[in-house]
């Protein structure tokens, strides 16, 4: 079984590698002044050289996006029960996230600050938050609401209720579009928890040590602390993708048996 | 039909013809600013009184009478006068001395042609009631500076005092604002003394309901801690500089007239505060005349003549920055470059202009709120 | 008429309006009178829009009359099917592609609020009745479209309602599986002896299964005609006799409508 998962990693794995290298011949060949991009090789010794600085970086804004995402995937999921079950939610409450969702974070970062002090992590989960709950709760409510009639048809010929609706047929159908949510939303809080960080707070996390870099050109040094964050966006990614193989058994049964 | 399409041509031909004329004159009426040469001075931060000499010159003609047409770009956060100035996208740059050696260690050719601040004039400021009288006092407390390579005389400052900067003290990201000392967010707040800390004393205090009065603050100024490191100067491109000697000519002519426009804003008070006002900073007219007052009193008195460099001062600012880390090994000859100031300052000299400036002292400035 | 004969279905003087007084006002059906005996097997066959899925809606209390009664079992449709009183199978199968085989035939025990042995033995049982004993650990995707059908049917059964109501369970499959479901169907039938309203559009299909069908033509849905067939037990070879071909014959002419009205 581990072998056959190495098989399905191989392409992707080889795609990478075989860039990592064409991107470190093109810069040895063609020796541009600029150095804005270095050289892959050049970006992995600065990620181990700074090691230290960066996995306690890593480890200060890796606590902002796990806890950021778990908040706005909460956030998102409660949001999308109660507009697909209730209309006067739905009313109320999509338009409020679609324009939550419009205000740009550039905007909301410098008012959490001030509401939740420069300090707390609260200021920084809450963009975190905002970021992440829209998709999730967009995605969610549709799985919610689109479901094939037929098979709410047939629980109302049991007599069942609206919770046991929502509880055996809108909720696991609803399972699909919230994965994809998941991993959507994963990479952007990774994004928005380093975005915030420009805007004020501690010096030991990702967002300035990428900004501080490239603003005393060091860019191989910002690279390296970007790399981290691509890390930390990957793993997030692959971690909803194994939550999302062992909640949806049935996605990875083979194709129609016999007659 | 024939003869149609003749009438035809003709009438493109004259209009051709007219086209080029119109566009020949056109050309020819840049006749008086064909003399003048281009120059872009990129600025380190926004438009302040602290780049009051340059304007001045501007706007006195300084740079028109040595043939130059300056353009001053506006700095700000994410701009990095360094990489503006090596790209050609400017000729030269204002950047203080640290953020241009760490460029130039990853390989940007730039030098400093005229050091124009002699004294460094960040402060760490505190509310005199926190107790925070010595860069001592900064241990267990939360300590705010802006990253961005200012950050670097605070850190020195510290370790001088025998404190660890990543476990003795809590340094937090500040905004380029006094809001989180003001709102008790911070203990301690980076501020210029020409920039964020006026905004403090500008700022009602809401016990008083009056501004706040220096005496409600205290003070660590890095250059009596001896942590201090060289800030403005102006930076030119070395490779063109070895290279192109019009434009080794250019940068005499342009420090040139750039250290008499500073010498105009030392004698001229008044007039320069309203040149800079006229120039659209962002904040308010007492409180540049404050910054140009405190500016002044960063260049002023310059015994060796404004711009040169203060070698002393140099080597500390060099010895801080490789014990920091920030500089993997002292800077390689040609960091700074001293014959084109002195080139700049025989001609002022022998046209009598006070390069010294040894007879001026600072003036009080009252702020008022908001810097208006 | 003798109260002992309970009818399984007695709908009286049912009409049914859609969009009532709106601009798309629909008249379903007009003047539906129809009585089913236990036990026996109905077919409602017509052409588009003579409303038998509506009717066979009614019956199963998911729609409303706008004018009439539906009973079932003696009481309103809506008590019946809150005693789940009925069991229903439509063209799709409606099978929860997240639940095995086992887990969907077990889904109306389950909100029924049966122990967990007392539903896993029942779902048992029923894979055997459709003969799918194999694939209980399966999931939908990996059957056939006719096995999902069995299924279907045996998630039906497996409260055992005293009726079943199908629309058009084999619409969407193959001729040749069609007919093997419908002898499989008749099996059932006559094992449980269940009444069964079944809607179709094919002619053969409704001759085939029914004792009794009922012709229905459109604008507005009414009952057109109500024939009897009789062609005792059905085995594969039913299909070849002449009998069988006279009722399909009476049964295609009484859906001649259009012609027969002057």
């Amino acid at each position: 079984m581990i072998i056959k998962a190495l098989r399905g990693f191989a392409p992707a794995l080889a795609f990478g590698i075989g860039g990592l290298l064409l991107w470190e011949l093109a810069l040895l060949i063609i020796q541009p002044e600029g150095f804005v991009l270095p050289a892959p090789s050049a970006i992995l010794i600065a990620f181990f050289d700074d090691f230290q600085v960066i996995l306690t970086a890593s480890k200060n804004t890796g606590f902002i996006v796990v806890t950021g995402l778990v908040g706005g995937v909460a956030l998102g999921v409660v949001w999308a029960l109660l507009v697909s079950r209730f209309r006067i939610a739905n009313e109320t409450l999509t338009p409020l996230a679609i324009s939550l969702n419009a205000i740009p974070i550039i905007a909301l970062a410098p008012i959490f600050n001030a509401w939740y002090g420069l300090l707390s992590p609260v200021s920084n989960q809450a963009i975190v938050v905002i970021l992440v709950f829209f998709p999730v709760f967009i995605n969610t409510t549709k799985g919610l609401t689109e479901v094939d009639a037929t098979e709410i048809e047939l629980m109302r010929s049991y007599a069942a209720s609206s919770w046991q609706i929502t509880k055996t047929v809108r909720i696991p159908n609803a399972m699909p579009f919230f994965f994809t949510a998941l991993k959507i939303a994963s990479s952007l809080a990774v994004i928005g928890a380093i975005v915030a960080e420009y805007f004020g707070g501690r010096q030991d996390a990702l967002g300035p040590l990428i900004v501080q870099n490239a603003g005393l050109t060091r860019y191989t040094e910002a690279w390296a602390a970007v790399l981290a964050g691509s890390i930390m966006g990957i793993l997030l990614y692959l971690v909803s993708g194994a939550f999302e193989r062992v909640s949806m058994p049935w996605r990875t049964a083979t194709e129609t048996a016999g007659a | 039909m024939r003869l149609e399409k003749k009438r035809r041509i003709t009438r493109w031909l004259i209009v051709l013809a007219l086209f080029a004329l119109v566009a020949a004159s056109c050309s020819s009426d840049d006749g008086g600013s064909e003399d003048l040469t281009p120059v872009k001075l990129q600025l380190q931060w926004f438009t302040q009184a602290q780049f009051a000499g340059y304007f001045a010159a501007v706007d006195q003609g300084f740079y028109e009478d040595v043939g130059l047409d300056v353009e001053i770009l506006e700095g700000g956060v994410d701009i990095v006068p360094a990489t503006v100035l090596d790209s050609g996208a400017a000729d030269f740059a204002i950047s203080w001395v640290p953020r241009g050696l760490v460029p130039r260690e990853e390989g940007l050719n730039i030098t400093n042609i005229a050091q124009v601040f002699q004294r460094s004039a960040t402060l760490q400021v505190s509310f005199a009631d926190s107790g925070i009288g010595g860069v001592g006092d900064l241990a267990g407390r939360t300590v705010g500076n802006w990253g961005f390579g200012n950050e670097f005389e605070l850190l020195a400052g510290l370790r001088s005092a025998g404190l660890d900067p990543a476990s003795d003290v809590e340094l937090v990201q500040q905004q380029f604002d006094m809001l989180a000392l003001i709102s008790g967010d911070i203990d301690a707040a980076q501020a210029m003394i020409y920039n964020e800390y006026a905004q403090v004393l500008e700022t009602v205090n809401p016990d008083t309901g009056e501004l706040y009065q220096p005496s409600d603050l205290s003070i660590i100024d890095w250059n009596d801690v001896g942590t201090a490191m060289l800030q403005d100067a102006i930076w030119a491109d070395a490779d063109k500089l070895e290279s192109d000697d019009a434009y080794r000519e250019t940068a005499v002519k342009f420090v040139e007239a750039s250290i008499r426009g500073w010498a105009f804003c030392r004698d001229e008070f008044d007039k320069c505060a309203e040149i800079v006002l006229a120039a659209g900073p962002t904040l308010g007219e007492s409180h540049q005349r404050w910054q140009l007052n405190e500016i002044n009193n960063l260049i002023w008195p310059s015994p060796q003549g404004a711009g040169t460099m203060d070698t002393a001062l140099w080597d500390q600012t060099v010895t801080i920055a490789t014990s920091e880390g920030i500089l993997n090994a002292a800077p390689t000859d040609g960091a700074y470059v001293s014959d084109i100031v002195a080139e700049a300052l025989a001609n002022l000299t022998a046209d009598g202009v006070d390069v010294t400036g040894s007879d001026w002292s600072p003036k009080t400035i009252e702020l008022n709120a908001g810097g208006e | 008429m003798s109260d002992s004969t309970r009818f399984a279905v007695a709908v009286s003087g049912v009409s049914k309006v859609f969009n009532l007084g709106k601009p798309n006002e629909v008249h379903a059906l007009t003047d539906i009178d129809l009585s089913i005996d236990e036990g026996s097997f109905v077919s409602l066959i017509g052409p588009s829009g003579c409303g038998k899925s509506t009717l066979l809606r009614l019956i199963a209390a998911l729609t409303h009359p706008t004018h009439g009664d539906v009973r079932v079992n003696d009481k309103s449709a809506d008590r019946a099917r809150l005693n789940r009183d009925y069991g229903m199978a439509f063209q799709t199968s409606g099978l929860f592609k997240w639940r095995t085989i086992t887990e969907n035939i077990e889904l109306p025990l389950q909100l029924m609020g049966w122990s967990k042995s007392e539903r896993k033995q029942r779902a048992a049982e029923m894979l055997d009745l459709v003969k799918l004993s194999e694939f209980g650990d399966h999931y939908p995707r990996e059957l056939s479209g006719g096995m999902r059908q069995r299924v279907a049917i045996a998630r039906a059964l497996s409260f055992r309602p005293s009726l079943l109501l199908m629309d058009e369970p084999f619409g969407a499959l193959d001729e040749m599986t069609r007919e093997h479901m419908q002898t499989e169907l008749l099996d059932i039938w006559e094992k449980t002896g269940k009444t069964v309203v079944f809607v179709t559009h094919s002619i053969p299909e409704a001759v085939f299964l029914s004792q009794r069908v009922i012709v229905m033509s459109p604008r507005p849905g009414r009952i057109a005609s109500d024939i009897s067939v009789d062609l005792g037990h059905r085995v594969f070879e039913t299909r070849e006799a002449p009998l069988f071909f006279e009722k399909v014959t009476e049964v295609r002419e009484a859906l001649r409508f259009e012609e027969a009205s002057a």
